[in-house]
């Protein structure tokens, strides 16, 4: 009788094993894009966001017990990777935002619309440029589409200090963009 | 720009509060903000084109992601595992029994041990009256008392109903040091023993204590009774001529005065 128990015990954790493995590639798995898409911003590198965004596959899956049903997978998942990447590259983090800063003046945005003539490098040029706090917060807004409130939740942070980001950094890619065109123009007079 | 809101227009956007009724209605009214909000979004529609104008392969970490959940399911899923686990819970349950089961034995066979002792000292030191030294006086009593059971009081405390203290002498009861109280009625005489047993507390005296603690206990010894209490730390044993009942019932009563 125990035994028999034993064995139907067994199979339901066999079976909810693979439930699970079904849940995670519905859940998770779907959300692979958007993360690698995040993390070749955030890391500047193909292959390093590949690993990084494996990483965080693989973590997710060891702590999808942590998971509740229900909430924003994607979130989720995007917290696991900015986590991934802040312990394996608290360093460079570092050295990042020391010396990226110094590639901006820090002016008031520009008001303009922002030119759609850039082609898509040199605008993702322009976000590369930020730093790795203002980069993190412009993607997971403006291309992932995650509001203020989940950013915050998603970086740790309050909602003030994502607005702050976001507006500022912004405001930097509308300036390094209006550079950019006016060198353009300038390039274009001469000849 | 004469719009009081035009400033906010991109925290609102930011925020997301542009998309409640207030601003609704707003924008409905206000151009200027209206193109400010259009600029802001399309400038957003620009970054995200650009960012997903990259060409992304995601299929191989997808083959990597899923054959390493093959590979490597989650410890709890393994019936190895779960076998150890159930296999270590019966195991440490075994143990647990084992130990307080012996533990029990031995404090049994233990306070078996101590109430011989008592039955045999108060037969020779009371009843044969054997030369001993005994302390009658009351300042030597007390201070013996505080040195046995950490308080001087507990001999006149304890002292049962129509009972005087005789004396105190310190004995040995299964090779542990005990208080021996001497009590007399004028005709009857009883034994009290009194123990502090916080210094030497083995795993079977726990086991029995957690088992019988505040529980009067009583057994024939040839033709005494001893009757024992376990209470605050203090071991008490009391040896009589008297019948099991009314020893319990002295027992108990001195164990509430303790």
């Amino acid at each position: 009788m125990y035994f028999g128990c034993m064995a139907e015990t067994r199979k339901a954790i066999f079976d909810r094993g693979n439930s699970r493995e079904v849940e995670f590639e519905q859940l998770a798995l779907v959300h692979i894009r958007a993360l690698l898409r995040a993390a070749v911003r955030l890391a500047r590198d193909a292959s390093v966001a590949e690993d990084l965004v494996q990483d965080a596959m693989l973590r997710a899956w060891r702590h999808f017990d942590r998971f509740q049903p229900g909430t924003n997978c994607k979130a989720w998942l995007f917290r696991i990777m900015l986590n991934c990447w802040t312990t394996r590259h608290q360093q460079m983090r570092q050295e990042a935002i020391q010396f990226f800063p110094e590639q901006y003046t820090e002016s008031a945005p520009a008001e303009r619309t922002a030119p759609t003539r850039f082609s898509a490098e040199e605008i993702q040029n322009s976000i590369d440029l930020l730093t790795e706090e203002y980069r993190t917060a412009l993607v997971l807004f403006a291309v992932e589409g995650f509001s203020c409130k989940e950013i915050a939740e998603i970086l740790g942070i309050p909602i003030g200090t994502v607005m702050s980001r976001l507006s500022r950094a912004r405001g930097l890619v509308k300036n390094d963009l209006a550079k950019r065109e006016t060198r353009y123009v300038k390039a274009k007079a001469r000849l | 720009m004469n719009c009081s809101y035009f400033e906010q227009v991109t925290d609102a956007y930011l925020s997301g509060e542009i998309e409640g009724p207030e601003w609704r209605i707003h924008l409905n009214n206000c151009a200027d903000c209206a193109t400010k909000l259009r600029s802001e979004s399309d400038f957003d529609l620009v970054l995200k084109q650009a960012v997903h104008a990259d060409r992304l392969q995601t299929r191989q970490i997808e083959a990597h992601v899923r054959a390493a959940i093959r590979h490597s399911p989650r410890l709890w899923t393994l019936p190895t595992v779960l076998t150890l686990r159930n296999a270590i819970a019966a195991t440490v349950v075994f143990a647990t029994l084992v130990i307080a089961s012996l533990g029990y034995a031995k404090g049994r066979i233990d306070r078996s041990a101590i109430c011989v002792d008592a039955a045999d000292d108060h037969q020779e030191e009371i009843v044969g009256k054997a030369p001993r030294k005994w302390r009658s006086d009351v300042n030597e009593v007390a201070a013996l008392s505080q040195k046995m059971a950490g308080d001087p009081s507990i001999p006149q405390r304890i002292t049962p109903a129509g009972y005087k203290l005789i004396g105190a002498r310190v004995c040995l009861l299964h090779g542990k040091r005990y208080m021996h109280l001497d009590y007399s009625d004028g005709s009857n005489e009883i034994s009290l023993f009194v123990r502090h047993q916080d210094d030497s507390k083995t795993l079977a005296d726990r086991v029995v204590n957690w088992f019988e603690s505040n529980a009067v206990s009583a057994e024939r010894v040839e033709s005494l009774t001893v009757g024992a209490i376990q209470k605050k730390d203090l071991a008490l044993v009391l040896v009589s001529t008297s019948p099991i009942p009314d020893v319990q019932k002295v027992v108990a009563q001195a164990g509430d005065k303790l």
